[in-house]
């Protein structure tokens, strides 16, 4: 249900005008900067990278469910083109409410959350098994950046684990209560402490009866929110805030900011792919990126005065994000590279238009 | 090395034991007195100590070929939980980074993990001669005979390995091997010498139970029923994923009991879950396919169920060996029907090519020699090329290589060597299949023995068994009455996710430790 819920209301954001890949993209977190650019043009930030491991065909097979049950209708064979139709629109207003969609922050947090829920499941596991004087646990988190991590937390804990567990669970036990019973009871089970294994996705989805993506997506949901909680209210949650407070990083791509920091030291782009070889549609697809990002980003180096209020006309005419419209408006010595530039800025004061909500 | 039971007593309770269990303690003696030797002990009498204690003791490394990724990478956990550290697991699963990283500090370990195939490349193989290799153990031996001859050909290879590793001390361990298969193994490593150790594999405490049924609907009302009146550690093992997993469905929806499933297609993790759940007592039955089982240390299970024959007695044999490891009275059922015959017939006939996919491969390899076109590198292309599955290629490739058509990668044509090699290939095939199928004839003879069950299903491994502690089978006259082992605890009331977080991070008095 949650990812029908997400891919409807991608559908709808999208307006017809980017296939249904787009919409897979988006929900697995593909870095490409077509994906980036598209999750800003049509504000769909919430939703990237929020099931990164789901399988093409488990979410093509969820296309044709939905076409069946005539939620969406392709539109466009060729290009792979869905809109929602009227019953699809119904339906997503009506369950929208229970489907916590409002809960997602995926790019803000989709790495975030990830690192967070796995440094909070072994540091649990361990803390829990040591206080027992038990050393022979097989951790349940494989991911040695996540290991060295809680070694290193847990060196600082060794004197007082019981101190920790119990403040550690006041944390937890207030952050629980303000979700709902249910999704409080999911996250508890997922734990794993001493003697007691948490349960799979696969042993919760059967328990409460949904699908297994759904339950990955509700956790996801949920730790999302938390992080939120923890982080407008720190002083509150010392030790949770602990385990995340490493983890904010840079939205840009380390491989753009190497070539931000590359631009700013004056040389041009095609220097740039030479001197790193690469492509120079990869060194444009990094400006861009750095476009979306920057707050005082030097678009007139890149487009002129004019040049910019070319296309924003022509963005006025089509009143669509599709380049190729724009593009057949302007002049043509404008490029698709300084169409996706003026997109990007404009993208960006309009989020700051929009308030806090957008920015990220 | 001499060395002192006593000292060795105390090496063995760094991994968590107090005591030797029977043949361990004489089988690591030989070993460190630098002898060759073959172990057949039973399953679940702890095999894998027999060489992670010498690794332990010797000075230089310890290598360990083992069939299964999933058996591998599970022992390497079990190990570093006990603070064995210096411990891998080569496989071609990791990622190149990971493995060259691995491979370039190869001798800071004492035990390494490594499967047959990868022990055949080059690169792994020149890592090993510039180390000192102080033990060579092939773990499951049995594979040498039973599995090298088909799809693990690289098991029929070790002999050159372990001359790359200037002849370690070698230690063959397998649960089940009949004379035949042991002297297969002693031949293929080339005939060392070789210090026997070997015991009897029956398990007194294991009652056996074979019940004909109608139909797949009669099964489960016998399971439903069994397991309404016993709530014990069970297993049930299934030949098909999608088998356990519909049974496990049907019956979680009828009985109060918790039910998991386990096979080879599931994530590693979730793998992981499901076994330690299981040995946590948080699970009550298992279904699973033949991936459960290898590794696992529970004593306590017991109830071993078979809703499908095994394709031979070997895999039966060890599959209810799991049960009653603690001695205590256990039972192990075979539900069969007249049409399951039909699953392993199936499973046998689609291991090798048939003479068809035989001659399509002939055939595609002139195709591609005519147009001077190399074989294809990666075995997913071979697969889609010839329209075979691995296991097939494998097969083909090894009796290829042998009559010299295929030499490092490249197809020789010979019109004559080739009628030859398709006929002698082929009838190979044949024969290996006629093997086979006596295999199952065998089990199949078992199940509709008239004569005391016990004495029929060891027979062709051991000259005796022992008597039984309970009961014998049902063929002496076995009775679930007579059976009453002792209930798992019932799972409390369902709590509160604020007892539970409570729970789970120990606070409050219950939790305390003393």
């Amino acid at each position: 249900m949650i990812l029908e819920g997400i891919i409807l209301s991608c559908l709808s954001k999208l307006q017809t005008e980017r296939s249904i890949s787009a919409v897979y993209h988006i929900v697995t977190g593909k870095k490409s900067i077509q994906t980036v650019q598209d999750i800003h043009l049509y504000h769909l930030q919430a939703y990237f990278s929020v099931c990164q491991h789901l399988p093409k065909s488990q979410f093509d097979q969820m296309i044709t469910d939905l076409t069946e049950q005539e939620m969406i209708r392709e539109i466009n064979h060729d290009e792979q083109v869905y809109m929602l139709t009227k019953h699809g629109s119904l339906w997503l207003n009506k369950n929208k409410p229970s489907l916590y969609l409002t809960w997602f922050h995926g790019l803000q947090y989709s790495s975030t959350a990830r690192l967070f829920s796995d440094r909070l499941h072994l540091i649990i596991q361990t803390a829990t098994n040591a206080k027992m004087s038990y050393f022979q646990f097989i951790p349940v988190v494989e991911n040695p950046q996540v290991e060295h991590w809680v070694k290193k937390q847990y060196q600082k804990i060794k004197p007082s684990l019981e101190l920790f567990l119990s403040n550690l669970y006041q944390e937890l036990y207030k952050l629980l209560c303000d979700f709902p019973d249910k999704l409080a009871k999911l996250f508890v089970e997922r734990l794993t402490s001493y003697k007691d294994y948490g349960k799979s996705i696969y042993q919760l989805a059967g328990d409460y009866q949904i699908s297994a993506i759904d339950v990955q997506l509700l956790l996801t949901a949920i730790i999302h929110q938390m992080i939120q909680r923890i982080k407008a209210n720190r002083d509150h949650f010392p030790i949770l805030t602990k385990v995340i407070v490493d983890l904010v990083t840079s939205q840009i791509t380390v491989s753009a900011q190497t070539t931000d920091q590359l631009l700013k030291t004056g040389y041009s782009i095609e220097e740039i792919a030479e001197k790193r070889r690469l492509r120079v549609n990869t060194i444009y697809d990094h400006v861009v990126e750095i476009a979306l990002y920057e707050e005082d980003f030097p678009i007139n180096q890149y487009v002129s005065d004019v040049d910019y209020h070319l296309v924003i006309d022509a963005l006025k005419i089509v009143r669509s994000y599709k380049l190729k419209l724009i593009k057949e408006l302007v002049p043509s010595h404008i490029s698709f590279f300084q169409i996706r530039l003026v997109l990007a800025v404009e993208q960006k004061l309009e989020a700051l238009k929009l308030g806090d909500e957008a920015i990220f | 090395m001499q060395v002192e039971t006593t000292f060795l007593q105390e090496q063995l309770r760094n991994f968590g034991y107090s005591s030797f269990r029977q043949g361990q303690a004489e089988i690591i003696r030989d070993i460190l007195a630098g002898k060759n030797v073959l172990g057949i002990l039973p399953t679940g009498s702890g095999k894998s100590i027999c060489y992670q204690l010498p690794a332990k003791l010797l000075n230089g490394t310890t290598i360990v070929v083992s069939p299964l990724i999933s058996l591998m990478i599970d022992q390497v956990k079990q190990l570093k939980a006990k603070q064995f550290k210096q411990v891998t697991a080569i496989n071609s699963f990791m990622n190149r980074d990971l493995r060259n990283s691995v491979l370039r500090k190869l001798h800071t370990y004492r035990l390494i993990y490594v499967s047959p195939e990868l022990l055949q490349q080059q690169y792994v193989q020149g890592r090993l001669r510039n180390l000192k290799v102080s033990l060579f153990v092939i773990d499951e031996a049995h594979c040498i005979s039973q599995w090298g001859r088909e799809f693990r050909p690289d098991y029929l290879k070790l002999q050159e390995v372990i001359m790359a590793c200037k002849f370690p001390p070698v230690l063959a361990l397998s649960a089940t091997a009949t004379p035949k298969a042991q002297e297969d193994i002693i031949n293929a490593l080339g005939g060392m010498e070789f210090v026997k150790h070997i015991y009897p594999m029956d398990r007194p405490n294991i009652a056996f139970s074979v019940e004909q049924v109608e139909n797949e609907d009669e099964k489960l009302v016998i399971m439903k029923r069994l397991f309404s009146q016993y709530r014990v550690p069970s297993l049930v093992y299934f030949t098909s994923r999608q088998a356990a997993e519909e049974v496990a469905k049907e019956l979680a929806s009828s009985l109060d009991l918790r039910i998991a499933v386990y096979h080879g297609g599931m994530e590693q993790q979730d793998r992981i879950t499901i076994q330690q759940q299981f040995m946590n007592d948080q699970l009550d039955i298992i279904c699973c396919t033949s991936a459960f089982g290898m590794g696992i240390n529970k004593s306590n299970i017991r109830l071993v169920i078979h809703y499908h024959i095994t394709t031979q007695l070997e895999a039966y044999i060890q599959e209810i060996g799991r049960a009653g490891r603690d001695g205590e009275a256990s039972v192990s059922l075979l539900l069969y029907s007249n049409k399951d015959i039909q699953l392993p017939k199936h499973i046998i006939s689609r291991e090798l090519p048939s003479k068809q996919e035989l001659g399509f491969v002939f055939n595609k390899l002139k195709v591609l020699d005519d147009a001077d076109k190399p074989l294809p590198i990666k075995e997913e292309e071979v697969v889609n090329c010839f329209d075979i599955n691995e296991v097939q290629w494998r097969f083909i490739k090894y009796h290829l290589e042998n009559h010299g058509i295929i030499k490092h990668n490249s197809i020789h044509f010979q019109q004559d060597t080739w009628d030859h090699a398709f006929k002698q290939i082929y009838t190979y095939i044949e024969k290996r299949t006629m093997i086979k199928q006596a295999k199952l004839a065998e089990i199949i003879d078992w199940i509709y023995q008239q004569d005391c069950l016990r004495k029929h299903l060891y027979k062709g491994f051991q000259s005796s068994y022992q008597p039984p502690v309970f009961q014998c089978c049902s063929n002496c006259g076995f009775s679930w009455k007579d059976w009453q082992p002792q209930q798992s605890r019932r799972e409390g009331i369902t709590y509160s996710w604020q007892e539970q977080l409570k729970n789970k991070l120990l606070i409050g008095g219950a939790n305390e430790t003393t």
